[in-house]
């Protein structure tokens, strides 16, 4: 049993693809690496496996440095993201393979392999070819070899992103429970953030070059250190809106909303929260790239509140920011119009345009909401994101 | 493999996601600097055995001979002075004999002769068929029966070949004149091993034997390209002409050129069939380069000319091909695939 | 424009001397402008249905009909169909803009008034910037782009959309799906969208056609599929988490009936008309089927006047909400929780339920009862 360090790790064709890359994945982690397709995270899985050789830096699996070694001597088990079953052996030979390389005794194989596939309950498809059973079952007997090597880091790189829902959450349920996993370093590789989140101990956002943040699943989506984190976990994605701070009667402050037309037009003004204030003034910028989360955004009745527009605008956020410190918050109410309303089962997002700002929502299902209707947004500024315009990095921690 | 995970990579950049990551503006010092190294981990004697021993080999069977020829080309050896081990050296003699001799040149004009008409037509009578196989014939046992006799002239000797068609074109009472003939196409026998007429016949028999070399890269090539493609042209209503014409030649444009270097490179080794169906006759009015090489060298062991021969052959081709394959990588990079 | 109907529509493969029922007397009318989604696992005949309206595959036995115009005979483009496909079938030598205009020019189309409608097309589906670039330099997402718009451009009868989503990344996915619907609602054209993904399927239709092992297996809207599917497939299919099953028996005692779920403690409640429609049928065992939408750790509202206590087995965070995979006995199902829940492993903990969220399928037809 060992630790996975990676120090300084540096591996390029055309271009850089991952430019000094530092992570050390603890004994017993669960180490899950997200990012976006093309970004690099499978050349990081086949660098820690050594089916490619890094340009710098070193790798080391339990102090020992493996960098120059060939696969087989660094005690590493991978799965591939397409299987890479024997398609002539059966699901027994497959998942015994590794054993046969490690010349272990018939018998021992044996129990090995049925233990493993008693676990991930593919015991009778033992005598079936890869191409006879299903992709769930390809995948099981894929992690069935992997955890039968026991091997000191366990690389697995996309192992269910391709599957049902029904199996993907079975199976996400495996990794919950697997204690082999949970004894060695395993290091993880998905585009889906949801199963980042839901699996990783902590979790790596990888962007171009190498990891942008490091944390755990409650770090990374309430405190995410840049708007790239922000963007890829999240679905719908996070708003994203550009925005002028601008001094307030008092000591408050706002953000005005730049339309989305781009032809630099004002519109939302959205109230900043006493906690942000001090940190955005100490920056000392005057313009701000916004986050607002679509499940912070709650949409109330279909204009039940939107009398005499009594809640656009500075009255009603003044009222809501002198309540905030005392009573719950009602939060910051606007107007918006129905652009489009996409249902999807367990919710539903709706794209509205709030004064020429577009702005998506997560509302509950068995809603219904027609284009160009008038529907009133509400917020609390205490769960607004802040970003520099510029750089990305969150301003706010 | 990698370099399509990079390229997409990139364009993932570009599809408009706003990315966090601004591309560094300067690449980093690891990476201006790092040395190109084989990919695979291997244990240190893996690489020398693996390279080692074809390396031996390779050196007792192409280098020795290649350095061997390169030195006789600049000395007066022929059969006797190599017996007696008395050549000297005698500068470009032998190449100026080469270049300056009617012979050669003769012969560099039936070689041009011989790449429009054999290795060109051969090409275009490939794709032609290979295309009209594809698209034709829709039941595929049809398919393999075609290809199976289109493939039998290659598998054949070329000695066996140009005996068969020497005897196929036998002026008086071959099988070829007798059909012509018969077919009222021609009045009286076509005499096909007359000056002028022979070199038309090796390409014929040349082009009845390696037709089918690039037939069945271009067939494969076609087998190859992406039928969601073909269903989006019939989908938009392209008909089966305007499909051909910017679908499915644009796409093999690279397939057939390849096919075509092939039969290019052949044509610089071609002597079989001249040997064996006209031996460069009559008066040497089908003699190309290499035979002469094979004749001055082989028959009359001229060794320093052949080998000026050789030489001279060997620069010419590699002249030619590398120009082609530039030309093939450009295509290839604009297309994303090299 | 067109209204698409599909009568007793039968595919048959022959593979290596066997028939391979691809599809089954599927019946099926799409109106005129009606977004419609084929949707199902992979192998279970929706792309055979769909190669078959657009005339790319033979109709073994049935009728396709276009505004009820037999056109089983017809070649593709005098059906005047567009599609777009998974591969996206660009023509890899030409430029975006080329690609655009190939079906007009294939139509004949003067020169002038294609680079008119490439330029409106390029603008409606932001590709304005990469007209010159061939489709290698293209991202997933520009070249799916890049094929809607070939599709659109020609203003056919109908649109059929083939998995076009399939290849494009998560947080692209929702720009994308916005852009078909608004295109959708311009254009009003009538829409066949095919797909294994029924997040795309519920976001984008009209009405959703739900396929399994080549037959049909429910055509509705949203809601009809999400509250009373019409067996146990489409309730697991539909939903994400997918849908809670138990093998159950039928209980009654003092007037009221319940469910009790085989190899553990779980009780489920049933509403008074679902208990005497279950007590019609005779049986004894039924499935029960609750979403884990419908699981919640506080009771007291919206109807949720009965309860089941379980053990937290995993609580995964997952952003916007946590999800809790719980047991009971041998049991064990999934809840959907606010994202603030912080409930560890082996806590106990007490899920509420309204009894009308409880389907309940019959357990030898597996159709849905009540």
């Amino acid at each position: 049993m060992a630790d996975l360090r990676i120090e300084g790790l540096c591996k390029g064709w055309d271009f850089p693809v991952i430019d000094r890359l530092d992570l050390a994945v603890e004994e017993g982690e669960f180490f899950v690496v997200v990012g976006p397709s093309g970004i690099g995270k499978t050349t990081l899985l086949r660098l820690v496996a050594g089916l490619e050789r890094c340009d710098a830096g070193r790798i080391l699996v339990g102090g020992r440095d493996v960098t120059a070694l060939p696969p087989y001597r660094r005690n590493v088990a991978m799965t591939f993201e397409s299987y890479a079953l024997y398609p002539h052996l059966s699901v027994f030979e497959n998942i015994a393979s590794p054993l046969r390389a490690q010349k272990r005794p018939r018998s021992e194989i044996e129990t090995t392999v049925r233990q493993v596939t008693d676990m991930l309950r593919i015991h009778e498809l033992l005598e079936r070819r890869p191409g006879e059973i299903s992709g769930g079952q390809k995948q099981r007997t894929a992690l069935a070899r992997t955890l039968v090597a026991n091997p000191e880091v366990y690389l697995l790189d996309e192992p269910i992103s391709h599957l049902d829902a029904r199996i993907r959450h079975e199976l996400r349920q495996q990794f919950h429970d697997l204690e082999e996993l949970r004894r060695v370093a395993t290091l993880y590789v998905t585009h889906d953030y949801a199963e980042a989140l839901s699996l990783g101990d902590r979790i790596g956002v990888m962007g171009a070059g190498g990891l942008v943040q490091i944390g755990t699943a409650r770090e990374l989506f309430e405190r995410p250190g840049s708007l790239f984190v922000a963007q890829h976990l999240g679905q719908p994605s996070i708003n994203v809106v550009e925005a002028k701070l601008r001094s307030a009667p008092g000591d408050a402050l706002t953000c005005v909303a730049a339309t989305g037309d781009g032809q630099g037009g004002e519109g939302l003004a959205i109230p900043v929260a006493d906690a942000h204030r001090a940190a955005l003034l100490a920056g000392g910028i005057d313009t701000v790239t916004l986050g607002i989360r679509p499940q912070f955004l709650s949409v109330l009745e279909n204009g039940a509140t939107a009398g005499a527009g009594a809640h656009a605008g500075a009255s009603g956020e003044a009222g809501a920011g002198r309540e905030g410190q005392s009573a719950p918050l009602h939060g910051f109410e606007f107007d918006a119009t129905v652009e489009l309303y996409e249902p999807l089962g367990a919710t539903g997002v709706l794209l509205a345009d709030a004064g020429g700002v577009p702005l998506t929502a997560l509302t509950a299902p068995d809603r219904t909401f027609d284009y160009g209707a008038r529907v009133t947004l509400r917020l609390h500024p205490e769960t607004l994101l802040y970003f520099d315009p510029r750089s990305g990095a969150s301003l706010v921690q | 493999m990698p370099p399509a995970e990079v390229r997409s990579g990139t364009a993932g950049a570009g599809a408009g996601a706003p990315s966090g990551q601004q591309a560094p503006a300067a690449l980093p010092e690891w990476f201006t600097s790092k040395k190109t190294r084989p990919n695979l981990i291997v244990s240190r004697w893996v690489p020398l055995a693996l390279v080692g021993a074809p390396v031996l080999v390779l050196f007792a069977i192409v280098v020795y001979p290649t350095v061997w020829m390169f030195y006789h080309a600049f000395q007066n050896t022929n059969i006797m002075r190599l017996f007696r081990g008395n050549w000297s050296y005698v500068g470009w003699e032998n190449f100026e004999t080469v270049l300056t001799s009617e012979r050669f040149w003769d012969s560099v004009q039936h070689l041009v002769q011989y790449l429009v008409f054999g290795a060109c037509l051969q090409v275009l009578l490939a794709t032609v068929l290979a295309l009209t196989l594809y698209e034709v014939v829709k039941r595929d046992w049809v398919r393999v029966l075609f290809l199976i006799i289109l493939v039998l002239p290659m598998m054949l000797p070329p000695s066996i070949v140009g005996v068969l068609w020497k005897f196929l074109l036998t002026p008086s009472n071959g099988a070829i004149n007798a059909a012509l003939l018969e077919l009222g196409l021609i009045s009286e026998h076509i005499e096909w091993f007359n000056a002028g007429m022979s070199l038309w016949s090796i390409i014929i028999a040349d082009v009845w034997n390696w037709t089918a070399l690039p037939l069945l890269i271009i067939y494969s090539g076609r087998v190859s390209l992406p039928p969601a493609v073909y269903e989006a042209a019939r989908v938009d209503g392209a008909g089966g002409w305007l499909v051909l014409r910017r679908i499915t030649l644009p796409m093999l444009k690279e397939v057939i050129a390849i096919a075509f270097i092939i039969r290019f490179m052949d044509a610089f080794k071609f002597v079989d069939l001249v040997y064996v169906m006209t031996s460069g006759g009559p008066a040497q009015t089908s003699e190309l380069p290499t035979y002469i090489a094979f004749q001055r060298g082989i028959r009359e062991f001229e060794v320093g000319e052949a080998a000026a021969y050789a030489i001279i052959i060997f620069a010419f081709s590699a002249i030619l091909i590398t120009l082609f394959l530039r030309y093939l990588k450009k295509v290839l990079k604009a297309q994303g695939i090299a | 424009m067109a209204s698409v109907s599909l009568t007793g529509v039968n595919k048959i493969y022959r593979s290596r001397g066997e028939a391979v029922h691809a599809v089954r007397d599927l019946d099926l009318a799409i109106a005129d402008g009606e977004f419609v989604a084929l949707l199902g696992p992979s192998g279970c005949g929706k792309t055979s249905t769909l190669r078959m309206i657009v005339g790319l595959e033979e109709i073994t036995s049935g009728e396709i009909a276009f505004d009820g115009r037999r056109v089983n005979e017809l070649d593709p483009q005098r059906r005047n169909v567009a599609m777009a496909f998974e591969t996206y079938a660009l023509y890899p030598g030409f430029t975006v803009a080329e690609n655009l205009a190939f079906p007009l020019e294939v139509m004949g189309l003067p020169e002038a008034k294609r680079s008119v409608r490439v330029r409106e097309m390029a603008a409606m589906l932001r590709l304005e910037d990469i007209l010159d670039q061939t489709p290698a330099a293209l991202s997933g997402g520009q070249q799916q782009r890049v094929s809607l718009g070939r599709a659109l451009i020609r203003e056919p009868a109908a649109f059929i959309l083939d998995e076009v989503m399939s290849h494009i990344d998560a947080h692209l996915k929702f720009r994308m799906l916005f852009d078909l619907k608004r295109i959708h609602r311009d254009l009003g054209r009538t829409t066949i969208y095919v797909t294994h993904d029924q997040v795309e399927a519920l976001a984008l239709a009209d009405r959703v056609a739900v396929m399994s092992q080549a037959e049909l297996q429910q055509v509705g809207t949203r809601n009809e599929l999400y509250h009373h599917p019409a067996n146990v497939f489409v309730a697991d299919f539909i939903g994400e988490p997918p849908t809670n099953f138990f093998a159950t028996r039928l209980e009654s005692s003092g007037g009221t009936a319940r469910l009790r779920v085989e190899d553990s403690e779980l009780v489920l409640e049933l509403a008074p008309e679902r208990a005497a429609r279950l007590a019609e049928t005779g049986d004894a065992r039924f499935i029960a089927g609750i979403r884990p939408q419908n699981l919640h750790l506080e009771g007291g509202r919206d109807g949720r006047s009965a309860s089941v206590a379980a053990a937290v087995a995993i609580n995964e965070y997952v952003g916007e909400q946590v999800i809790l995979t719980l047991g009971n006995g041998a049991s064990v199902f999934r809840a959907l929780a606010a994202p603030e829940t912080r409930a560890a492993r082996g806590e106990p903990v007490r899920m509420h339920y309204a009894p009308r969220d409880v389907m309940v399928f019959s357990e030898s037809t597996e159709e849905l009862i009540a």
